[in-house]
């Protein structure tokens, strides 16, 4: 590989990294909520 | 002074919704919270995913996002390797060490704590005042000030008011719930809109190549240019980078950080959240190092006007963003100030209220009592903040003292009084905070009415002799003499505290 293209290779992986990576941990934390109001629903039935 | 980034309406509308969403979360949070270890601690219920968020953007706020973009304008990739990476390295270590500060103190509430259970009131007392002035938000007042005059044109101490002003409003209705919740919006919109910037910005000039036309055209030569992507460029002596890098201790005894490791939910949490936090903290200082670059090469090529280095990142990125997303941008920026400010408010708050009140004034205050006087502490911080942003003229300043105050006079007292197996001896513990706190303080005070101002590097430098000693080497000289007094006393030192945990 190029050192030029290592350096951009390396910038779009960054800034993808910042962008992808917060919306995947919301992702990650909508998933335990709905898991725990799962599990709270099954436990204690209306 | 004018605006260098001209906003549309749209994007201000954005801002507005961002900031009055802030302001909602915190009222939110006000009405649910039930008892003071709610308010301050977050019920100690806070999940890996929550603790991300509130533990990345805490750390970063406006100080990283334009003290490093500058030095990137400055000295190229040394911004990062140079800068950055030691603070990554800490991080790693933290990672280890903080799941088991929550094994050891499982109802802890504070660093300072630690310090008063295992060596008494002084040291207890010491470690406050030093995490008191850490936790002053001076840099975050200052950033949003200068933001706002940049943005809009408005006077430097209006900005810094309403800025002040609307952290104050949520962190003091809602507590750690309401600043963890922020905090974790907050990181989305910085983290989001920072890599955009990035992917846009480097794609639209065209990459490295482009970088690298800019960077000579700036220069003048290629020999010049190529100084921008050598790490340890510049005026970066070794005993300089020696000196950043050991600021980056300060990780180790970082106030907010021991407050949400507390919160957490439990160790393995704060493992999962320092793993997964890591990543992100590395590509933001990636960005916004390389974005600093551009901004130089973007002035080379033309495409932005010659602007002072901290209003480069704004420049380039308002060329390149679209209406409505500059606004997100605008809100991402004013996010990583407020998530710093408002978790810092709240640790001021709290060395007033629990380690200074609760646990050595008053311990049989109910909590009613305890959340009045953290708020009180918590509005003593925030006059100070804005009396020291117009006080200091440098960011980066500012944050080489804080960060020199809180390592000398907390990191070795802590962690023997956490880790060492033996009972601490109460002498050793008083001494070492004490040298450090009092030794920082004349350091600086010294150095800023004695020393020489250096026009070439931009520092004060102490002469003694033929050696020349800039303010920033403080850190290097105190800790070590600090370390020195604490094992001596240690051995010397008789009366120990009755080791019982700091909760």
């Amino acid at each position: 590989m190029e050192l030029s293209t290592a350096w951009d290779t390396l910038c779009y992986i960054a800034g993808a990294v910042s962008i992808v990576g917060p919306i995947a941990i919301i992702w990650f934390y909508v998933r335990t909520v709905r898991k725990r109001l799962k599990k709270f629903n099954e436990e204690h039935p209306v | 002074m004018e605006a260098v980034v001209r906003l549309h309406w749209l994007d201000f509308v954005v801002i507005a919704i961002y900031v009055g969403f802030m302001l909602y979360i915190g009222f939110y949070f006000s009405k649910r919270k039930k008892g003071f270890d709610d308010y301050f601690m977050a019920g100690r219920g806070l999940t890996a995913p929550l603790l991300v968020g509130t533990l990345v953007s805490t750390f970063y706020g406006l100080d990283t996002l334009f003290g490093t973009s500058e030095v990137g304008f400055f000295e190229g990739i040394s911004a990062f390797f140079a800068y950055s990476l030691p603070y990554t390295a800490l991080y790693v270590v933290m990672a280890f060490l903080a799941p088991k500060f929550k094994e050891k103190f499982p109802k802890g509430s504070t660093m300072q704590e630690i310090a008063l259970h295992k060596y008494g009131k002084p040291t207890g007392v010491i470690t406050s005042i030093a995490a008191y002035l850490y936790s002053t938000n001076t840099m975050e007042m200052m950033g949003i000030g200068f933001m706002l005059r940049l943005l809009t044109g408005m006077p430097f101490w209006l900005g810094t008011l309403i800025g002040a002003a609307i952290v104050i409003i949520y962190t003091w209705t809602g507590g750690l719930w309401a600043v963890t919740m922020t905090d974790f919006i907050q990181f989305v919109a910085m983290m989001v809109t920072v890599g955009l910037a990035m992917i846009i910005g480097w794609n639209a000039v065209g990459g490295v190549n482009g970088v690298w036309e800019g960077l000579v055209a700036w220069t003048g030569s290629a020999e010049d240019a190529i100084y921008f992507f050598r790490p340890g460029a510049g005026y970066l002596t070794p005993w300089t980078l020696v000196a950043y890098s050991v600021t980056a201790l300060a990780v180790l005894c970082e106030p907010a950080f021991f407050q949400r490791m507390f919160a957490a939910a439990g160790p393995k949490e704060i493992k999962r959240g320092f793993a997964i936090g890591i990543p992100m903290w590395l590509s933001f200082d990636w960005c916004v190092s390389f974005l600093g670059l551009l901004g130089a090469a973007a002035i080379g090529l033309g495409i932005i006007p010659e602007v002072e280095a901290n209003e480069a990142l704004f420049a380039v990125v308002g060329q390149y963003l679209p209406i409505g997303v500059m606004g997100i941008f605008v809100a991402g920026v004013l996010a990583c100030a407020m998530s710093t400010a408002d978790s810092y408010f709240l640790v001021a708050g709290g060395v007033i209220g629990v380690d200074l009140y609760k646990n050595m004034i008053n311990p049989k205050a109910d909590d009613r009592k305890v959340e009045r006087v953290t708020k009180i502490g918590m509005l003593v911080s925030a006059a100070i903040s804005i009396t020291l942003a117009f006080t200091f003229e440098r960011i980066m300043q500012v944050w080489v003292f804080q960060a020199t105050l809180i390592v000398t006079t907390s990191l070795i007292p802590v962690y023997f009084g956490a880790f060492s197996k033996k009972p601490q001896k109460k002498i050793a513990g008083a001494l070492a905070a004490g040298f450090g706190l009092v030794a920082s303080i004349i350091w600086y005070v010294w150095s800023n009415f004695f020393g020489t101002w250096s026009e070439d590097w931009e520092v004060f430098v102490i002469k003694i002799g033929n050696l020349e000693l800039w303010q920033e080497y403080g850190i290097l000289i105190i800790t070590p003499i600090a370390l020195v007094i604490y094992l001596i006393a240690s051995a010397a030192g008789k009366k120990t505290v009755e080791l019982k945990e700091a909760a």
